[in-house]
């Protein structure tokens, strides 16, 4: 047997995941530098992709944990884009509170653009919408670097001077329900450093009686993995 | 579902679309659901995986940077369920790339046609002595070592079946690809 053998045999197991981490990127880093090994790799991957398949699960049986998954799911996601729509229908509201708006915004802001990189682009607030969250009759609850915010329609996190992320991590908010004892996941983002966050959270804020934010690894968790940037009791 | 039916469904997603989300879900969640069950052996713990997957898919679509989707999401499926075994146990072995799109091994077309019955009928037809350290690599991520310590074999003719099994089983899987 060849020394090359051992690295394509070392590739195969690559291919099947069944390295440690140390020698994973041992091949990771041989295969960048041999045409041999990576074509070896080029065959061999999909085929380990493909062992998934044989397990999927055509049961009857499994039919009721699906369900009741899928319900979970849908029970987490829908709220906030209801009360996203209702938003952008409040334009007119937007234009009154702009000039409110534009002080808060001088007060906190070191950069004009919320940032563009964020995992969670598509519940961002516009400088507009804070303006109008801080129309009268929102409740403010301070925290020590931004704010949580209930309005009628919704649950929003200001927050500035995040810490750093570590790589492979995010933020992620979490919300406790009235009369709950666990805390259930919200939003996850990337922003940090000294841009302003500002965020719509899922959960009902009739219902909520606490906010928290932690740092996930990417993709976030059912249940907080580290200890808590903060708690701010709420409502 | 094609893997461009996918692709339209995330880029649904990623505006918000909830009937797109669970036309995916619908699509996806068996796979998902299978993977987790086989490697972690309960379906509490299964649950949580195919939760927290989908999850991410809503929050995170952009995860998904391209390329054969179905093999993707296997792949997230199963680093999910290491990430538990992990928990439970020192023996895990490391987790697959997610990124399809640095990895061309994917883009490979044998995926696409493939289902769960025609990979359980190349399985059947390898010998154990092939498709047994295979299984406990890919569905229990054990390391090399610590399978050829529980099938009592020695670590050298453990790789040499790993690979020349891999090798068979891509030929079963694509009859006209020589091995
Ligand atoms: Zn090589």
């Amino acid at each position: 047997m060849s020394d090359h053998d051992l690295d394509l045999e070392q590739t195969a197991l690559f291919a099947l995941g069944c390295l440690n981490q140390e020698e994973a990127q041992a091949a990771r880093r041989h295969l960048m530098n041999c045409t041999l090994c990576s074509d070896e790799y080029a065959l061999l991957a999909p085929t380990g992709d493909a062992l998934a398949l044989s397990a999927e699960s055509g049961a009857q049986e499994y039919t009721l944990p699906l369900r009741r998954v899928k319900k979970k799911l849908l029970a987490q996601i829908k709220p906030a884009k209801t009360t996203q729509f209702r938003w952008y229908q409040g334009i007119a509201a937007i234009a009154c509170c702009i000039a409110i708006g534009a002080s808060f915004w001088a007060y906190t802001r070191k950069s004009d653009d919320i940032h563009p990189t964020s995992q969670s682009a598509d519940v961002r607030l516009s400088p507009q919408t804070v303006a109008l969250l801080l129309a009268p009759g929102t409740k403010r609850y301070p925290l020590a670097h931004g704010t949580v915010l209930i309005d009628n329609h919704g649950l929003y996190l200001i927050l500035t001077r995040l810490p750093a992320l570590p790589p492979g991590h995010v933020f992620q908010a979490w919300t406790l329900a009235k009369g709950a004892k666990k805390m259930q996941p919200d939003r996850i983002f990337t922003d940090s450093l000294d841009d302003l966050t500002a965020i719509q959270l899922m959960a009902n804020p009739a219902t909520t009686s606490a906010v928290a934010l932690s740092i996930e690894p990417s993709g976030g968790s059912l249940q907080p993995t580290t200890p808590a940037l903060f708690v701010r009791r709420v409502g | 579902m094609s893997v461009n039916e996918a692709d339209m469904l995330l880029e649904r997603i990623r505006n918000g679309d909830t009937k797109a989300f669970e036309q995916l879900y619908d699509r996806y969640s068996r796979l998902v659901f299978g993977i987790a069950l086989r490697m972690l052996g309960d379906t509490a713990s299964a649950e949580d995986v195919l939760q927290s997957l989908f999850f991410m898919l809503w929050t995170s679509p952009h995860r998904y940077r391209g390329g054969n989707f179905r093999a993707w999401l296997c792949r997230v499926a199963r680093n999910r369920a290491l990430d538990i075994l992990r928990q439970r146990s020192a023996h895990v072995s490391a987790e697959l790339t997610e990124d399809l799109v640095l990895d061309h091994a994917t883009e490979d077309s044998l995926n696409h046609h493939l289902d769960r019955a025609c990979v359980q009928a190349a399985l059947a037809q390898l010998p154990a002595e092939q498709r047994v350290p295979i299984e406990l690599g890919f569905f229990e991520g054990i390391p090399h070592e610590e399978i050829a310590r529980r099938i009592a074999t020695p670590l050298g003719t453990v790789k040499t079946r790993i690979r020349s099994g891999l090798h068979r089983l891509r030929k079963f899987l694509t009859p006209e690809v020589a091995p």
